[in-house]
């Protein structure tokens, strides 16, 4: 960290005689300039974070969505975005009630989820520890491409790859405060300024918010007719968290960074599914990236490169209390080889981690053969678990054999071989070429190719195919293929909990998916879009007598159908349907619902006066074979919000979530009967003061 | 970031508390190298992102496709006037000297409350829709192609609404201000528009 600092400064030092002097923007400008007015209209969308090509002609399938459609539908929180995007179906978890965000039935491990390009997995949990999504307001736009992303970003992208973009100097055009408050106790404040300060873009963001949390109320969970604590309750979800954000750039040069922190995150559950009310958990998260974009490097050369840090950590206070006090471990089993008998403080399992990321990327477009845009790259990723720690009452010594005593206190696993997780890095190389081959003026080939190598499991090759043809004016017709990998985690590879056993020998998983595109605009109040999906995963890691193992294969296949009309010139109507089905029933993975539906309504009634109204449908949840829980039905999550520019300065919203009150259930671990309820209707009010 | 201090137990050596005093130096490094000592907006000179430059080449297309009903300035300048600054103003400064329709463009600020008479186009950046109003009445009658960014701006009586939806840039064209200036805009590029006020 020390020397990553210090390299970073003395690096932007160095830098500092050889800025770009804008040069490159008259090119570009004049590469606009020679633009007809319906290319340039088509224009304003990056797919990646450094290119920008036009929507319908890029070689997947991709949704964009904007700040101003964030800002429509009154969401809160990122998750609550992508949730309107077809394919995309949000799991919540019950420890913590974290988000994972699901695509194409898959489960959240097979999405690739960035924050302005850095990935928030973990090494151990790959779940971003505690995370919960972004304040809204923060978010210039998100790009979500579903179908395989790995030979473009590496592991996890088998079923899509989302990219949240965060406001920077660019998207901040005034200076602004927010204050918003609404039910389960929620506060939140944001300020955010940005501004061209001589020659150098300036962008700060600012955010706090804490809230209560939903706290369902849970009548039966993993405790329940053991004797002890086996009363229905509540479980808190509770959390805080503080978001800071700053960019600077100049020329062709750009400086990152945020630091964020979620605190007093009460988890609700043990991982047993155990009412928790002890565990206050905490992570934090900083990032720093030195980008570098040079449209204009040499001849027909762009080049791009990026230094990227992130340091993670996280604390589970003190918590996780695994079972409650009182509670007798009937067999030695049941408090992981432990010494059977009765824990009056319970099962405690204190742990801590901490990690950091390096990466190096750098790459170039060249565009000097004839209809051809060649783009090469490389880089090399650092991941290093540096710090584990593990505080337990129960369970076994250092040594993993000898079974800890009843009533001894904390004994300190760390730096054993019994402590949940080794002190390891992981190495990756990688490299990656594409070429956008236009050879017809209807007619574009996209063909990629990229080598991941992993110093703890080898390597993995990713292709990808795309035909995009531009059938006639109004319709876009796209075929695509491509080859994708998740690398297993930590938690998979290296490290036992109470409901696993890791195994080093995992493969990664991987997958094939050819998808068939259509993109349809009728008229000019109109767009339609079609999707058609086979989506093959193999080698599926999962348990198999409690140990993880690489187990299943499973083919996928659906479709997402999209329109927008544009009824008047103040009213917009736009709806999705996604359904998939898997082809093998007895593969035990996740079932994600099959269908689901979105509408969305936008009038603006009035000069300044803004309604939104949006539905969420979710088809009911299959069980698993052997579940006899009674089925969750379908249910639909009906929003909406009033938003009114007063003037120039002071901007108003109100928002009601849920506002029919639906019993929504997510389904959850088989000690809660009744699986786990969603938050029922929920107010909110904003107000935002620009100047 | 903190420093996890267990129980008195030990002192755990993850997380930023260590090198603190590397990281504040680091980061004053950084930003006094930047040169950060203060905010304001001023006129970059270099970096103007792509988003800008396209919506630069927005109205240099409106200029394309509009025809004044006057004869052209004797000069041979087409003057877009900018009120005000935003993230815009950059690149339509880049956009100063360029041909369009036989006639260089001329980008001029304005300046205190009144309209210079040379204007064509007039441009109300985001820290002046507050004088949208006020400029709109001044140009009231005038063969001038009035835009802006500013929502509601069409509605208000302007002539050309930038506005985003799903990520590009869309514009709002209110005819009726238009053509009762004698300003004629072309059907092609009206098709591309929502028109209103006809």
């Amino acid at each position: 960290m020390r020397r990553g600092l210090i390299f970073l400064a003395v690096l932007a030092q160095f830098q500092g005689g050889a800025w770009a002097d804008g040069a490159g923007e008259t090119d570009r400008l004049d590469h606009f300039l020679a633009m007809n007015m319906a290319d340039l209209m088509a224009m304003e969308v990056s797919i990646s974070t450094q290119s920008r090509q036009k929507l319908s002609k890029a070689p997947a399938v991709v949704t964009v969505v904007t700040a101003e459609d964030i800002q429509a539908t009154g969401a809160t929180n990122v998750v609550e975005v992508l949730q309107s995007v077809p394919g995309v179906y949000i799991r919540a978890n019950l420890f913590g009630f974290r988000p994972l965000v699901t695509m194409r039935g898959a489960t959240g491990t097979h999405t690739l989820l960035m924050v302005d390009g850095a990935p928030i997995k973990d090494l151990v949990w790959h779940s971003g520890i505690f995370w919960k999504g972004l304040p809204t307001h923060m978010i210039d736009r998100i790009e979500i491409i579903r179908g395989p992303g790995s030979a473009l970003y590496g592991s996890d992208a088998s079923a899509g790859a989302i990219n949240i973009i965060t406001k920077t100097s660019r998207a901040i055009e005034k200076t602004e405060a927010g204050l918003r408050a609404g039910s389960f106790d929620t506060q939140e404040a944001w300020f955010q300024r940005g501004g061209i300060w001589q020659s150098y873009e300036v962008g700060f963001t600012a955010a706090l918010s804490r809230t209560d949390g939903h706290d369902p109320y849970i009548a039966r969970h993993a405790q329940t007719g053991t004797g002890v604590a086996d009363g229905p309750g509540h479980a808190e979800y509770g959390w805080n968290n503080m978001d800071v954000r700053f960019s600077l750039a100049r020329g062709d040069w750009r400086l990152q960074g945020d630091y964020t922190r979620h605190g007093d995150l009460q988890t609700g559950f043990s991982g047993a599914a155990a009412l928790d009310d002890l565990t206050e958990g905490r992570d934090e998260r900083l990032n720093l990236a030195l980008l570098y974009n040079a449209l204009a490097f040499a001849p027909g050369w762009s080049v791009n490169g990026e230094l990227r840090f992130q340091h993670l950590e996280y604390t589970s206070g003190d918590g996780f209390q695994e079972r409650p006090p009182g509670f007798t471990c009937a067999v030695s089993s049941q408090c992981r080889g432990g010494t059977p008998g009765v824990y009056a403080d319970g099962l405690i399992n204190q742990m801590r981690s901490a990690e950091r990321r390096w990466n190096l990327e750098l790459s170039g477009l060249y565009s000097g053969f004839q209809g051809h845009a060649l783009r090469l790259g490389s880089g090399y990723v650092l991941q290093d678990l540096y710090s584990v720690e593990q505080f337990v009452n129960f369970g076994t010594m250092p040594d993993g054999v000898t079974p800890i005593p009843l009533g001894s206190g904390l004994v300190d696993l760390s730096d054993s071989g019994n402590a949940f997780a080794p002190e390891q890095a992981r190495k990756t190389a990688y490299a990656y070429l594409q070429d956008v081959w236009a050879f017809s003026d209807a007619w574009e080939l996209t063909a990629g190719l990229r080598y991941d190598h992993y110093s703890d499991f080898g390597g993995a090759w990713n292709p990808r195919l795309a035909l995009v043809w531009q059938t006639t004016d109004r319709l876009t017709t796209k075929l695509l293929y491509g080859e994708a990998f998740r690398a297993p985690s930590y938690l998979e590879l290296y490290a036992p909990t109470s409901a696993s056993s890791a195994n080093p020998d995992l493969k990664p998983e991987t997958s094939r998916t050819l998808e068939l595109s259509f993109s349809f605009v009728p008229s000019q109040d109109w767009r339609l879009g079609l999707n058609l999906y086979q989506f093959d995963q193999y080698d599926l890691i999962g348990l198999v007598a409690g140990r993880y193992e690489n187990r299943d294969d499973l083919r996928t296949r659906g479709f997402e159908l999209e329109a927008q009309w544009q009824a008047t010139p103040s009213l917009v109507f736009a709806a999705n349907y996604s359904r998939h089905r898997y082809d093998d029933p007895e593969v035990p993975v996740f079932r994600v619902p099959e269908q689901r539906a979105y509408l969305r309504a936008d009038w603006n009634f009035m000069p300044r006066w803004h309604w939104n109204l949006q539905a969420n449908w979710i088809d009911r949840h299959e069980l698993e074979d052997g579940d006899v829980r009674a089925p969750i039905g379908a249910y639909t999550l009906v929003d909406t919000t009033l938003r009114h520019a007063y003037s120039k300065r002071w901007e108003f919203a109100a928002s009601v979530r849920n506002l029919f009150d639906e019993d929504a259930r997510e389904l959850s671990s088989r000690a809660l009967t009744d699986n786990l309820p969603l938050p029922g209707r929920s107010l909110f009010a904003e107000v935002r003061y620009r100047f | 970031m903190h420093i996890i201090n267990f129980q008195g137990r030990r002192r755990v050596g993850c997380g930023l508390g260590a090198p603190r005093a590397t990281l504040t130096w680091a980061v004053l490094q950084v930003l006094a190298w930047f040169g950060v000592a203060g905010w304001g907006y001023a006129q970059a000179q270099a970096g103007v992102p792509d988003a800008q430059l396209i919506r630069a080449a927005y109205l240099y297309n409106f200029a394309k496709f509009t025809t004044w009903p006057d004869v052209p300035r004797r000069d041979g300048r087409l003057s877009l006037c900018v009120a005000g600054t935003d993230a815009l103003t950059p690149a339509l400064q880049a956009l100063g000297g360029r041909l369009v329709r036989g006639r260089f463009i001329a980008v001029h600020p304005v300046r205190g409350a009144d309209l210079p008479d040379t204007c064509q186009m007039l441009y109300v950046a985001a820290s002046d829709v507050g004088r949208a109003t006020a400029l709109l009445r001044q140009a009231r009658g005038l063969p001038l192609l009035t835009l802006s960014a500013q929502q509601g701006f069409a509605e208000a009586g302007g002539m050309v609404e930038l506005t985003e939806v799903g990520g590009r840039t869309r514009f709002i064209i209110n005819l009726g201000a238009a053509r009762a200036v004698g300003l004629e805009i072309s059907p092609s590029l009206l098709s591309l528009s929502e028109v209103v006020g006809h």
